[in-house]
């Protein structure tokens, strides 16, 4: 039977790449240029290179055409389906003109990004999972947040664990690399950090059976992909606590710890930042792993670009219980204060939507700041050590406890953005609770570790609106509510800010909408074909400036959908792009 | 103790098998009607499948198949009230009751629990007192035994289990 296992491996390393036929005669293709080093540090505002636009993830355009006075004036200029279904959470890339889409299964498709037009498509193939594998078949089938633009080379990561450099040009395989074993669980479900001439990734599925004891941060070489380091967040020899947190229990009966999302990186301090997920399984009951912390679960880990050390951790979220994790964007932010520069690091990490920022060069806690209504966090204190509620720890099997926030958050992979224009951290969240019940059950291949029984997603007590945006006013000091926009629907998508004095967010009731960055007024929203996900972006190609706005499910619509019963989601999937610009007689 | 099991061998299994491995005679009774069940089928095909699958294996959504799915809602009545509450997304909890309580019926003999004759009715203590794990079980591992292809509904355990598993732990009285 292993023979069938075989066959599927064969399979898989056979790539197609098909053409669009009109793309030869002149093609944007022909003035692709190299994104080098020096452009990946310093991008362009025409282009959107990086999942959150630069390398300190701030999700921020420096353009400014759309803005608070034109943004009235946005058309659709065209529109593209996504080549396949799938969970959404993409964001397409774009240099020189030239459109980068991803979405699940491995599909990539280069567009032109003024016309709208095909150029080429690549769809890894890959193996067929055994039905049995539910969770496996339905985490691979999860839009990726991106994939990575390098030198001539389009780096993707895919559900069966492998890298995959593109010719930008062509959409041909110029190399590709088995990173880990897809058999035991090991997915792709983000894109990577190029970053120091490397490919730097994380791995998910390590929630799975089989992946137990090693869930991975990767450097890999940029041009050969041969593996040069990797950290491994749920052992780590080299820090005895590390261990000790984890009690009796030894790394192969240890889950989690999975970096679900692409981390930052400060060339200055040579360091890149990874926040990492939650521990499996989800109860300290049935993890065995009484009060211990269960290091590096749910903590902001700072690691050497070169070779992978660790030089900080700081933990969100100790002991967790709840599936709460805390692996989302890591934004790093500079301010100089009376000739000072802070160099911070804010991040509403985890789940249950509490700020914080930290020293990016110690790990230093600074602050934090609560946003939705949440239980599990009892105190923080000054020294930044996390106390948990401990009234929410289940002592029993089959003992209900009510989290809030929810395994679907509160904060979810829906990314915020820093704009430099107001110091202000603007965030997508929902406001929920849900019931968490340990259960005993025994695991199978191809499905996760949880053993963990949830609720349905409720709205907290005394709260009717289960959205909202919140805009963070951010000091070394303090972060505090510079403005909250409350509606029912939830928000879906990531946000993005722009020099325009703009913040674009959309929503499970399908609006996407133009906030201004002061205020939160909304000053444009325009209804799409499904609820808006992935990553809204910008750039600028002859002089226009665009917008475009993926839309299509994601579990954010999906979970929390009987907060908002007004407002049915649609019975289609719709994977969609939308590209919008202003009206040319209105310029 | 270090909690690995390594019992079964891996088998992998073609999706046809899946829907085939159930038609076997009843020995036990699950706690829900045939008439339920079919009538769930329906309304799962015509509510649920477009995202968690014809044959409830996903991947546009969870998939609800397979003992550790069963595990995890642990009674019928964990299984209902997700259901009638949060799904489907355009139309949450407004399928009504009854139609809940077939589409419940339906996932579990999906995962090869045997109709009876008592059916399932929207009773809390009633629900509660359906476990998944134990009514769905043997039939799981008798329509493996039955049919070699579908081992894999019995799920392939050749994984490393959680530390505590095989272990007593306290059990939760209301
Ligand atoms: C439009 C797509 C869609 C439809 C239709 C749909 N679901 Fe879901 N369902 C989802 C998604 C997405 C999730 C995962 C939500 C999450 O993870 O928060 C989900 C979650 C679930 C879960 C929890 C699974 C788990 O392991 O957490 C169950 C049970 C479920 N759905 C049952 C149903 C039933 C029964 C129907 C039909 C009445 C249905 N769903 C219709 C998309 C759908």
């Amino acid at each position: 039977m292993t023979l069938n296992i075989r066959k599927t491996i064969l399979a898989a390393s056979i790539a197609l790449v098909s053409f669009a036929p009109l793309a030869s005669a002149q093609s944007v293709l022909d003035n692709y240029s190299p994104v080098t080093a020096d452009l990946l540090a310093n991008p362009p505002k025409s282009d959107w290179l990086f999942w959150r636009g630069n390398y300190a993830n701030h999700g921020f355009s420096q353009l400014d055409q759309i803005n608070k006075d034109t943004v009235k004036d946005l058309e659709l200029a065209w529109a593209w389906p996504m080549a396949d279904v799938g969970i959404q959470e993409t964001v397409p890339l774009i240099h020189d003109g030239v459109m980068f889409l991803q979405t699940s299964n491995g599909i990539v498709e280069a567009l032109d990004a003024k016309t709208g037009d095909l150029l080429w498509t690549y769809r890894h193939v890959l193996p067929e999972l055994p039905a049995s594998w539910s969770y496996q078949a339905n985490q691979a089938r999860r839009q990726k947040n991106s994939i990575a633009l390098a030198g001539d080379k389009v780096i993707l990561t895919t559900p069966d664990a492998k890298l995959v450099a593109l010719e930008a040009k062509t959409g041909k395989v110029a190399w590709e690399k088995q990173v880990l074993d897809w058999q035991k669980g090991y997915s792709y479900t983000i894109g990577a950090l190029i970053a120091d001439n490397k490919i730097i990734s994380a791995i998910s599925g390590c929630s799975i059976a089989g992946t137990a004891g090693g869930c991975y941060i990767m450097a890999h070489d940029l041009e050969t992909g041969e593996e040069i380091w990797r950290f491994n967040t749920l052992d780590d020899p080299k820090n005895p606590k590390q261990g000790e947190s984890w009690g009796e229990v030894p790394p192969e009966n240890r889950w989690g710890g999975t970096p679900w999302a692409t981390g930052a990186y400060d060339p200055e301090l040579g360091l890149t930042f990874w926040g990492v997920g939650m521990p499996g399984p989800y109860a300290e009951l049935i993890r065995g792993s009484g009060e211990g912390e269960v290091l590096y679960t749910n903590a902001t880990i700072a690691l050497d670009v070169k070779t992978g050390e660790l030089k900080w951790y700081y933990q969100h979220l100790p002991r967790d219980n709840w599936d709460l994790d805390s692996p989302f964007e890591r934004v790093l932010v500079d301010q100089e204060i009376d000739g000072k520069v802070h160099k911070l690091l804010i991040s509403v990490p985890g789940k249950n939507g509490i700020a914080f920022a930290l020293d990016r060069e110690t790990g230093k806690y600074l602050w934090s700041k609560e946003t939705v209504k949440q239980n599990v966090v009892s105190k923080i204190d000054e020294d930044g050590t996390v106390h948990i509620n401990e009234e929410l720890v289940p002592t029993a099997v089959g003992q209900p406890v009510l989290a809030c926030t929810s395994v679907s958050g509160g904060k979810l992979w829906q990314a915020g953005a820093y704009s430099p224009l107001t110091q202000t951290f603007y965030v997508p969240l929902t406001e929920a609770c849900n019931e968490v019940t340990p259960t005993q059950s025994e695991f199978t291949a191809g499905n996760a570790v949880g053993s963990v029984k949830f609720g349905p997603r409720v709205l907290p007590e005394g709260i009717d609106q289960a959205g909202l945006f919140e805009a963070l006013s951010i000091t070394p000091t303090a972060g505090d509510h510079k403005w909250q926009h409350r509606q029912r629907p939830t928000p879906t998508s990531s946000v993005l800010a722009t020099a325009g004095g703009l913040v674009f967010g959309g929503d499970a009731g399908r609006y996407i909408k133009a906030f201004d960055q002061e205020t939160g007024e909304v000053l444009w929203q325009q209804r799409l074909n499904a609820p808006i996900g992935g990553s809204p972006v910008s750039y600028e190609v002859d002089g226009e400036q665009y917008l475009v706005v993926p839309t299509g499910y994601s579990n954010s619509a999906s979970s929390i959908s009987s907060a908002f019963p007004e407002v049915p989601l649609p019975n289609g999937n719709g994977n969609s792009i939308f590209v919008f610009k202003l009206k040319q007689n209105a310029q | 103790m270090r909690a690995i099991h390594l019992g079964r061998p891996y088998v992998l299994a073609s999706a046809s098998a899946l829907v085939l491995g159930f038609s076997i005679g009843s020995a036990f009774a699950g706690g829900f009607t045939a008439e339920q069940a079919e009538a769930g089928r329906t309304a799962y095909q015509a509510e649920c499948a477009q995202c968690h699958g014809a044959r409830l294996e996903g991947p546009e959504a969870p998939g609800l198949i397979g003992q550790d799915v069963m595990g995890n809602w642990s009674t019928a009545g964990g299984l209902y009230d997700f259901i009638s509450v949060a799904m489907p997304p355009a139309a949450p909890g407004k399928l009504g009751e009854e139609t809940y309580l077939n589409i419940v019926a339906y996932i579990m003999e999906m995962n090869g629990a045997q109709p009876g004759d008592e059916p399932l009715v929207a009773d809390p203590d009633k629900l509660a007192a359906v476990n998944l794990v134990e009514e769905t079980k043997e039939g799981a591992a008798q329509s493996a035994a039955a049919n070699q292809e579908t081992t894999i509904e019995a799920g392939d355990t050749n994984v490393p289990q959680a530390y505590t598993w095989g272990k007593e732990l306290p059990q939760y009285k209301p």
